[in-house]
């Protein structure tokens, strides 16, 4: 620039200051203004992104309604994409909270010791000790009043309460944010009213179920959350999450299929094997009851003999009882008895006996 | 060979669907040191021939030349030269810089050409050697032309054009400042091109182009002019 040239614009400059200084002022402002609404942008943006990462946030949440097992995890593993999962279980049931204030709630069955994922912010009292105990999420505008100390029920309104859990009541001890739930918004239910009443964190335990409802996926991404970048890349893995869903669908589909079916065939064999022996029990049954019958028939020959037995030696004792009656007449006059007769008298008196135990125990 | 010289120039302006022909075929030429003024009533296309003639503007067709040089086929880069060391320029109503003096006014012009002349002395030669640190707002309109055709002089160009220098001065400041474009003509040997619509200065010049239309009605070589003094109007 010239000489004369900057001479021209100080000269401006100075004659009138004021009105520099307020264009300059003007476009402070304008400049200031603009950067600071420029900036804001990706300042909520790193915020917001710095908040996930601080807390894990998952990238994923699977959810199955056959439920995941450990072969899934497994299957999910060997996406190299993948850096954590962190497997629960996710159920709205309804619940009562105090003695009968029943709302909708969200009950997260995770291992709480060991939180790799959506890692929670404990804000107020503490972490649960036992599954009986639970921490719910910050109360917000869209959510039922819980407090700590408060006891859950799940009502036993929902189905399978029985099978489905294996605690019912949890007593609130603490207070958390979670990631997952960043932002104080209507969480829709899918019981009750529809709206969430309560959402709150227990362990796993509480779950009778040996599947899991939910898999929460951390993947080794490093771009900004709202980034095209992150976009691309979670498509990416998504399509990869994808064909190993499928394969595994399908094997999951199989695997409760087969139990059912080898279920199924354990009830028909059970059924076969109990059939086969009451049949045999049956026909030993049936064996019995003929030998039995051939026994009584037999019984009552022996019987018959035995009876004819008995009349006959009746009648051999009825033919010398007139001599016995004699003799003994003769006895009691004094006339002595020879020693033979008398032997007669024992003998016949023993015959006699005999013959009375033999007809009692024919009676009997 | 001629100085300057327009061969067949046509400058056409586009007003929505019409077609205005500003310049419609002017054909002149113009010797090297001559006074020469071109003439012609309001509209008829002299300020744009002026303008082509400057580099300000561009022609749509035809050949400009000056000293040799062809300046209807420059680039903008190239016209911006041409401007700075060929061309003084002397407007209707001076257009001087505010801010700055009479001497930098002048100097703001000499700093920036290949050859200027000195910026007081150019000054003290238009009779304002006393008025150097005065300001334009300071300064009549007769001493503002005066500082302006100064201005002009001091990038010692090729070629000086008027465009209408005495509009806005009355009828004596006028005569003065004609008379200071015709003595520059006549001591420095410039070449001085005045436009105006005032016939009666016609006299006072080596050749006379008349315009009309758009185009050229006659074009005379005066080879006797008058000293403006003896002009009266």
């Amino acid at each position: 620039m010239s000489k004369i040239y900057s001479r021209s614009i100080t000269r401006e400059i100075r004659k009138s200051f004021g009105r520099f200084a307020a264009i300059i002022a003007i476009v402070a402002l304008g400049g200031g203004f603009l950067v600071g609404i420029l900036s804001s942008t990706p300042d909520m943006k790193a915020t917001a992104d710095k908040y996930y990462r601080d807390f894990a946030m998952s990238d994923y949440d699977i959810k199955s309604t056959l439920g995941f097992t450990d072969d899934d995890i497994a299957a999910l593993s060997g996406i190299d994409e993948i850096d954590k999962i962190m497997p629960g279980n996710v159920m709205d049931a309804l619940v009562i909270v105090g003695s009968d204030n029943q709302m909708s709630g969200r009950i997260y069955g995770l291992d709480l010791d060991n939180l790799t994922v959506n890692r929670l912010e404990l804000k107020e009292g503490r972490m649960p000790d036992s599954a009986s105990e639970c921490v719910i999420e910050s109360p917000t505008s869209y959510t039922e009043d819980v407090k700590i100390g408060d006891t859950i029920t799940v009502s036993a309104e929902n189905d399978d309460v029985d099978t489905t859990y294996a605690h019912t009541e949890f007593k609130v001890v603490g207070i958390v944010d979670s990631p997952y739930y960043f932002c104080s918004n209507r969480e829709p239910s899918s019981v009750g009213s529809g709206r969430t009443g309560v959402i709150l964190y227990t362990y796993r335990d509480a779950y009778k179920t040996d599947v899991y409802t939910d898999l929460f996926i951390l993947t080794h991404n490093t771009e900004n959350a709202f980034s095209e970048k992150y976009e691309s890349y979670i498509e990416k893995v998504t399509e990869k999450i994808e064909k190993v869903s499928d394969a595994r669908l399908a094997a999951r589909y199989d695997e409760i299929i087969d139990e059912a079916m080898a279920e199924l065939q354990e009830a028909k064999d059970t059924l076969e094997s109990e059939k086969a022996k009451a049949e045999s029990e049956l026909d030993k049954a049936q064996v019995d009851l003929d030998r039995g019958q051939r026994e009584y028939e037999n019984g009552l020959a022996q019987l018959d003999a035995a009876q004819k037995e008995l009349d006959e030696a009746k009648a051999q004792l009825d033919a010398v009882k007139p001599q016995i009656d004699e003799a003994k007449a003769a006895q009691a006059a004094g006339y002595p008895l020879s020693n033979e007769v008398l032997a007669q008298i024992a003998q016949y008196d023993a015959g006699i006996a005999q013959w009375e135990r033999g007809t009692a125990e024919l009676q009997k | 060979m001629s100085y300057v010289l327009f061969r067949d120039v046509c400058k056409y302006y586009k007003m929505g669907d019409q077609t205005i022909a500003a310049a419609n075929g002017v054909d002149f030429e113009v010797q090297q040191g001559e006074f020469c003024i071109i003439v012609g009533p309001s509209g008829a296309g002299k300020t744009t021939v002026l303008n082509i003639l400057g580099g300000m503007d561009s022609c749509d067709s035809g050949i400009v030349q000056l000293d040799g040089r062809d300046v209807s086929s420059m680039s903008e880069k190239e016209l911006t030269d041409y401007r700075r060391h060929d061309i003084g320029f002397v407007f209707q109503f001076y257009n001087l810089v505010q801010n700055l003096t009479a001497l930098e006014n002048v100097e703001l012009a000499s700093e920036i050409c290949k050859d200027p002349l000195d910026p007081a002395e150019t000054l003290k030669s238009v009779g304002l050697e006393d008025r150097c640190s005065n300001f334009p707002a300071q300064l009549s309109g007769g001493e503002q032309q005066r500082v302006s055709i100064a201005r002009a002089l001091a990038k010692n160009p090729k070629l000086l054009l008027c465009d209408e220098p005495t509009g806005a001065l009355d009828y004596n400041t006028g005569k003065t400042i004609l008379k200071l474009l015709q003595d520059c003509c006549r001591t420095m040997n410039k070449t001085v091109v005045v436009v105006t619509h005032n016939q009666a200065l016609c006299p006072m010049a080596d050749r006379v182009i008349h315009i009309h239309s758009g185009k050229v009605a006659s074009m005379e070589v005066n080879p006797d002019p008058v000293p403006v003094e003896n002009i009266e109007w």
